[in-house]
């Protein structure tokens, strides 16, 4: 940010006495403090001020739309965190759009309008940076860096190849495989600069470059900056929650794993215990009590396909997800949890990926066979002049 | 009477505003007309209305003894290009050629060597902004370093045309620009002139060049006649420059430190 | 405008212009930039015109001969394959000791003066190869 001039009283606007000469005193200093500053800094400061008048104002705004939506939601306004405000927008707002980035938003104005500060200067004025006048500082940072790393890895590989006092490994080319350039938006992102199509061409060259030296093992970290997974664009990604950390229970010590998940209408947490006897513990209920087969069927079914039946105990809690908002419209807490099959389900879910984190090998099988995905569908809403979702009244042609 | 203040035109810092702080007591008056004609021809007529006793006292920083002609012969500054090539402008300032070589006269290169030196420190003095521009690929990242060392900005990369004189499109508000430019080469790679040049002298900012045999020394306001090409002369002339302005700077710190003890 | 016609660069040097625009009081003394007074104490040593001839403009570039290249000359045709001159060391090249023995060998009789360059030089290389120098 701007580190604002220090109004510090600098002299007259006369420029003839001398500095050295016995004459010159400083009292006239303070009482003169005639600061001439420079026609650009003057116009920047001037864009300054206006630009943190108009935040102030749309922060203020910001305040009081938040008061009308706490009454709007019927909701206090000490309850209406951001997340709260997201959802009453969606309430209120309901969007078809796509993009989630272009559905209506309520945020405060930090975070949404542009920042006005492109660049920093110090007291005097003096641009940050001594490539600042290239326009694109860190890129051309960047590529100057790598320059200098390729000149020196040269250098290196030619005093040291055949002698005897250098580690062998150092003098071979770096090993950069299962990995992959970082993407062109990636990049931006790293170095908070935007910069040209033609300019991450440039960029990939030098890199590679680098890269292809003999001895470029010595900047193997540097160039690992710059890479990311190969894995990581072609989506291995799971959809919905991700297979969770290991941890130990304090008092048993065992392994256990612990993961939150839904389906439809019920959250649950399900918490799977290494080195179990089988036993099932679902909100105080055991799989034997559960009424359908069905039921009991989808809560085993991750066990059968990684054939762990009996190795694992599972705990799992659930609550109502429509019951927990705040702003639901009756506040009476549901005691029956989802219905047949939405628990089992859920806890399947959790169960799944449970096992996957502490059974590794099984992962590929229960990704295969679609448990470790979440199921995202929600009950459709009713609609007006309809019965239901989507039937309709009997249909009578004439 | 209303003035019209320029502000397009003038965009560095005044000379009010930078540096040490200034006194009161005003002892010379603005000059006036027909002084200023005069300057224009005579610049040193003006010497009674600038300010500071200091700019009275001939090589403050002693430039003259730092440069040594032994040095520069060492450091392989008298190469010029062949006479092939040579520019029709840089002729005074060649000794002569020996064997199709242009050789610089290194007595030359000194004097005009020491003045270039002396306007960098006194620049760095007043807090002024120095860039270091080149496009000689061999050298862009000693003279990028050097630049870093001493505080001081460079630009060794393709010149966007509007740099200097288009700040407010370019970088979105409009910038304190640099108050000399240093060219290390005033070619491009292509063998022209480099844009800077013009840019510059556009906006009156001052340039000091070191001019090759085959460069056209036209618009730049201190030259260097020298060799710019080898890895041996631009690190000499880089110390120089690293030291002129670590000299300046030093300077007005102690002169900023002399004024609240006072 | 008076902006536009300070930017063109061929319409006078930086200076100049300066100082034309505070003489015309469109810039204040007091707002005139941070180069100024440097420029006024030392100003350089020709005014940066772009449209001046300068000296030796279109003159031919005197050709720098000295008395030994003659000998130098007639040296490197015999012997074309010399070591290669290392320029930073300071040991002197073959070319520059065959040099030096030969003004020494024509310093030693000075009262002889038809003493033929042919003599002198075969001499020269006599000398040196006993002093263990090695001419190919």
């Amino acid at each position: 940010m701007i580190r604002f001039i220090s109004r510090r009283s600098i002299g007259t606007t006369m420029q003839a006495a001398s500095m050295a000469s016995p004459m010159s005193s400083n009292s006239d200093i303070d009482s003169s403090s005639v600061r001439k500053i420079g026609k650009a800094l003057e116009t920047y400061l001037k864009h300054s001020k206006q630009n943190i008048a108009m935040m102030e104002k749309h922060r203020s705004e910001f305040e009081t739309g938040k008061r009308h939506l706490a009454k709007m939601m019927s909701l206090d306004i000490h309850e209406l965190d951001q997340k709260a405000i997201d959802r009453a927008i969606e309430y209120l707002f309901p969007s078809g759009l796509t993009d989630p980035n272009a559905r209506p938003v309520m945020r405060p104005p930090d975070e949404i309008l542009p920042r006005f500060q492109r660049f920093e200067f110090d007291e005097e004025g003096r641009p940050e940076g001594s490539r600042f006048f290239t326009l694109n500082p860190k890129i051309y940072g960047l590529l100057s860096e790598i320059g200098m790393k390729t000149q020196s890895v040269m250098k290196f590989y030619d005093e040291h190849v055949g002698s005897r006092n250098v580690n062998k490994n150092d003098l071979d080319v770096a090993n950069l495989s299962g990995s992959q350039w970082i993407t062109h938006e990636k990049m931006k992102k790293k170095l908070h600069e935007k910069f040209s199509n033609e300019m991450y061409a440039q960029i990939l060259i030098a890199f590679e470059n680098l890269a292809q030296l003999q001895g470029s093992s010595i900047e193997h970290k540097f160039l690992m900056e710059y890479r990311e997974p190969l894995t990581a664009s072609t989506g291995s990604k799971l959809f919905g929650p991700s297979i969770p950390t290991v941890q130990i229970c304090a008092e048993t010590n065992r392994r256990y794993a612990e993961v939150v998940t839904h389906c439809k209408d019920t959250r649950t947490t399900v918490r799977v215990f290494d080195a179990g006897k089988g036993k099932f513990n679902i909100d105080g209920i055991d799989l034997h009590d559960f009424r359908h087969l069905q039921s009991r069927e989808i809560l085993l079914a991750p066990f059968i396909v990684s054939s762990t039946l009996g190795r694992f105990d599972v705990n799992a809690t659930s609550v109502s997800i429509s019951a927990e908002t705040p702003e639901a419209p009756n506040r009476i807490q549901k005691t029956s949890i989802g219905g047949q099959s939405s628990l089992p389900r859920a806890v399947r879910h959790g169960t799944s990926l449970c096992i996957a984190a502490l059974n590794p090998e099984c992962t590929e099988k229960l990704r295969l066979s679609g448990l470790l995905t979440l199921d995202p569908r929600k009950k459709e809403r009713s609609k007006v002049n309809q019965p239901g979702a989507r039937a309709k009244w009997i249909w009578k042609r004439r | 009477m209303s003035r019209v203040i320029l502000r397009n035109f003038i965009r560095n810092f005044s000379s009010a505003s930078a540096t040490v702080p200034r006194t009161a007591t005003t002892t010379v008056t603005q000059p006036d007309s027909t002084t200023l004609q005069k300057a224009t021809v005579q610049p040193t007529v003006l010497k009674p209305y600038v300010s500071k006793s200091l700019q009275n006292e001939q090589d403050l920083f002693g430039f003259e003894k730092a440069v040594h002609i032994d040095e520069m012969f060492k450091a392989r500054l008298h190469f010029g290009h062949k006479i092939g090539t040579v520019h029709e402008n840089m002729k005074w300032a060649l000794y002569g050629e020996r064997l199709g070589v242009c050789i610089f006269d290194l007595e030359t290169t000194k004097k005009y060597l020491v003045r270039a030196l002396n306007f960098i420190a006194h620049v760095s003095m007043r807090g002024g902004m120095i860039l270091f521009v080149t496009s000689n690929r061999d050298s862009m990242f000693d003279v990028e370093k050097a630049a870093e060392e001493v505080n001081q900005y460079s630009h060794v990369r393709k010149w966007q045309s509007g740099t200097l004189t288009n700040t407010r499109q370019l970088l979105g508000a409009s910038v304190r620009l640099p108050d000399t430019i240093v060219f290390m080469s005033t070619l491009t790679s292509l063998g022209e002139s480099h844009p800077a040049i013009v840019e510059a002298t556009k906006m009156a900012i001052p340039t000091i060049g070191i001019v090759d045999s085959n460069s056209d020394p036209a618009y730049l306001t201190y030259l260097i006649p020298a060799n710019d090409d080898t890895p041996n002369s631009t690190e000499y002339l880089l110390r120089l420059f690293k030291m002129a302005v670590k000299k300046g700077q030093e300077e007005r710190k102690r002169q900023q430190q002399q004024e609240p003890g006072k | 405008m008076a902006q536009f016609v300070a930017r063109t660069e061929r319409s006078g040097n930086i200076f100049s212009r300066v100082t034309g625009l505070i003489r015309a009081g469109q810039l204040s003394w007091s707002d005139r930039p941070l180069w100024y007074d440097v420029y006024v104490s030392s100003p350089p040593l020709s005014p940066p015109d772009w449209n001046v001839k300068l000296a030796k403009h279109g003159e031919p570039i005197r050709p720098i001969f000295y008395e030994e290249d003659v000998l130098r000359a007639k040296f490197y045709k015999k012997y074309r394959n010399t070591a290669a001159i290392q320029i930073d060391s300071s040991k002197q090249s073959i070319s520059q000791q065959f040099l030096n023995e030969y003004q020494i060998i024509k310093n030693e009789n000075p009262t002889e003066e038809n003493k033929e360059e042919e003599e002198i030089f075969e001499k020269t290389e006599k000398r040196l190869q006993e002093n263990g120098i090695t001419l190919k």
